[in-house]
């Protein structure tokens, strides 16, 4: 299994009292894309930060494993260089980093790991030309600061063109489609779409349907009150966008009581 | 503006340490001129009258002078130290090189003033050294105690593609209050690169005095790369003459000294004059580092521009005071000045302090400053991507400091700066 979340509680950093997960489940395979859905305040960013090992939250019950082995206790990084990608709701801008110079370190982190030799900066330039044009992208991006300037669109593109050079087992994806108007949302659905594989599991989290017209995922699960209160094949994401979460809340507080 | 201390006596340290620096020249064989004994005397005077500055005073409030009154220096009695590791410290970029030694120029190292670059002249006076007239207490200090003066002038036309480069090295623990006076002819163009090493550990108090003067046209780019150790006090005092259509450049790298401070008076004495002012300082442990300008836009269509960095580790602090004087007919003036400073420990400080004063009405004038730690998300985002904390914290540190160095069209010198500021971060973090 590429990553088993068992039973899960975490709640903000230093702030126990409001648990923001509260038992959640969930398990990913290789070459299976998941979407997870809910309404506002369900805990959706919380679950991707958890997983990448954001240090503003804390576990305090359950247990997680990626590739079987666990890593509650890991930093980001390592779970990165492990395979694991987090494509963010807002991109993080770093001035007078480039591009270039920021997914050069980026990439050779991950090589180490794996035990490959660096790439300098010619064979660096010439796999990311590659992987721009799968993605539409301006070959002056490169040289461009880290998401300085670049637009809502231009933001997400870049992290999907991060996410195709990095080649990462597991793709998680944090409402990558908010904000995008429906021509940047079909760059990046393909950009995702190429990157589906057999060897390569991926977690959607997402707010509107839209986004899984164009990816289509296995799975989609109903994300409310930190557990995952419904799961089914893609049918569900259709029965959610016309009925809304109303019926299946109700239906979930009937059988909490 | 500084508050008057009235009827505050002279405390008997402050008169100890004045009388000891009014001495240093007393037993000197060189007669010099009547105007000079009276330029030193007056100094003495308003040094004596007023004493040396304490935390009570509005400019010195943040610079604290204890450890730098604890140390009665002497000049140089010449000789020198080891000179092998100097080398290592020149860059490799090709300039002409006057190296001078705890306060002495050596020929052997040097260049040959003979063979100076076509169109400028250099010249060291020993006799008649420029002494300034001021109430400030480290310019007096200056100009009690100032040996010798280089003099550049640089003629009409000339364009001196090769920079000087003036290298002040200490291996003695000494006072070097050498001044320098450069003259930019109508239309030259020159870059200037001063450079001050430690070749061990001896302290050194360097107060300098530089009177610049950049005639109509004329283009001057001044780097002053400070990098004494640690045991040193750095003071440099820079006044700077602008003719009309004339540009400055100045980029102040400060990355040694218990204590420096580092001050750039700009004058546009013509219209349509541009000033570029930055500043990358470093600091650590428990060095002092003041950074701070005076542009005044005395005339209408003048431009300044500004960006000065702090980077502040340990228990560093760091000050910065910048004023922008925009006098009542000074129209169309353009003036910007930014301060951003990074706080990489929680008890490093920063003191910032930018002024507008502006009497025109039809002018363009910012300044803006901000003080705080590497963001968190910015650290999150590079972690995630597999790069570790602290080279995340290098990587972003780096592109925060190395900002105002995108002024800088050589690319040689642009490197060599560059390259020493990344050193001193790596070796310091």
């Amino acid at each position: 299994m590429l990553l088993d979340i068992k039973n899960i509680h975490a709640h903000v950093e230093g702030d126990e009292d409001k648990e923001i997960l509260k038992g959640l489940s969930l398990q990913v395979n290789v070459g299976e894309v998941h979407a997870i859905m809910g309404p506002n305040g369900a805990g959706k960013s919380t679950l991707s930060s958890v997983i990448s090992g954001n240090e503003d939250y804390e576990v305090s019950a359950g247990e997680m494993t990626f590739n079987g082995k666990d890593i509650l206790e890991e930093d980001p990084e390592d779970r990165a260089r492990q395979g694991m990608f987090l494509a963010f709701q807002y991109p993080v801008e770093i001035p007078g980093v480039s591009n270039k110079l920021f997914m050069q370190t980026s990439l050779n982190a991950i090589r180490e790991e794996q035990s490959l030799p660096a790439l300098d900066m010619f064979d660096f330039d010439q796999y990311a030309q590659e992987k721009m044009q799968l993605l539409n992208m301006n070959k002056d991006m490169l040289e461009r600061s880290v998401n300085v300037g670049f637009s809502g669109g231009e933001k997400k593109r870049n992290d999907i063109f991060q996410m195709a050079l990095l080649a990462p087992k597991l793709c998680i994806l944090d409402e990558t489609d908010s904000g995008l108007d429906i021509d940047a949302m079909k760059i990046v659905a393909n950009g995702v779409n190429s990157l589906r594989s057999k060897d390569r599991g991926f977690i959607l989290i997402t707010h509107y349907q839209r986004l899984l017209d164009y990816i289509k995922p296995d799975f989609v699960h109903v994300l409310y009150d930190g557990k995952i209160i419904k799961s089914a094949g893609f049918e569900l994401a259709h029965e959610l966008e016309k009925n809304g979460y109303d019926q299946i809340i109700a239906d979930y507080q009937a059988a909490k009581n | 503006m500084s508050k008057s201390k009235h009827n505050i006596a002279v405390s008997v340290e402050d008169t100890v340490i004045i009388s000891h620096y009014a001495s240093l020249l007393a037993n000197n064989d060189i007669v010099e001129s009547i105007a000079t004994e009276q330029l030193r005397q007056q100094a003495k005077q308003s040094l004596l009258t007023k004493g040396l500055p304490t935390k009570k005073d509005e400019q010195w409030q943040y610079t604290a002078l204890d450890s730098w009154k604890k140390i009665l220096f002497d000049y140089s009695q010449g000789g020198g130290g080891n000179l092998q590791d100097l080398a290592s410290f020149l860059p490799s970029f090709a300039s002409f090189k006057l190296i001078f030694v705890d306060g002495v120029l050596n020929q052997k190292l040097s260049d040959n003033l003979t063979n100076l670059p076509k169109g400028c002249k250099v010249v060291i006076d020993d006799k008649n050294p420029r002494l300034p007239s001021s109430q400030e207490p480290f310019i007096n200090l200056f100009t009690l105690t100032c040996k010798q003066t280089i003099v550049i002038e640089v003629d009409a036309k000339a364009m001196l593609e090769l920079p000087l480069h003036l290298v002040q090295v200490t291996t003695q623990q000494s006072i070097e209050a050498t001044g320098l006076a450069i003259n930019v002819g109508e239309s030259a163009q020159c870059k200037i690169v001063q450079q001050l090493v430690s070749l061990n550990g001896q302290a050194k108090f360097h107060n300098g005095y530089a009177a610049i003067n950049i005639a109509k046209n004329a283009l001057c780019e001044q780097f002053v790369v400070q990098n004494l150790n640690k045991n040193s006090f750095y003071f440099n005092n820079q006044v700077i003459n602008q003719a009309e259509k004339s540009t400055f450049k100045s980029h102040y790298i400060n990355l040694g000294s218990a204590v420096a401070r580092h001050e750039n008076i700009v004058i546009f004495a013509g219209e349509y004059c541009e000033a570029y002012q930055s500043s990358v300082v470093l600091g650590n442990e428990t060095q002092v580092a003041d950074s701070r300008t005076v542009t005044n836009h005395n005339l209408p269509n003048c431009e300044s521009y500004q960006l000065h960095k702090f980077v502040l580790d340990d228990y560093a602090r760091g000050v910065f005071n910048g004023m922008i004087y925009v006098a009542p007919d000074a129209q169309k003036t353009n003036g910007n000045m930014d301060n951003r400073n990074l706080l990489l420990s929680n008890n490093a400080k920063m003191d910032t302090k930018p002024q507008l004063e502006i009497y025109a009405d039809d002018v363009l004038c910012s300044h803006g400053c901000t003080s705080g730690q590497i963001d968190k998300n910015q650290l999150f985002y590079c972690q995630s991507r597999g790069i570790r904390k602290a080279d995340a914290r290098a990587l972003i540190t780096r592109a925060f400091v190395l900002e105002p160095l995108d002024s800088i069209n050589n690319l040689e010198i642009k490197q060599w700066l560059a390259e020493l500021i990344k050193q001193k971060l790596d070796k310091e973090n």
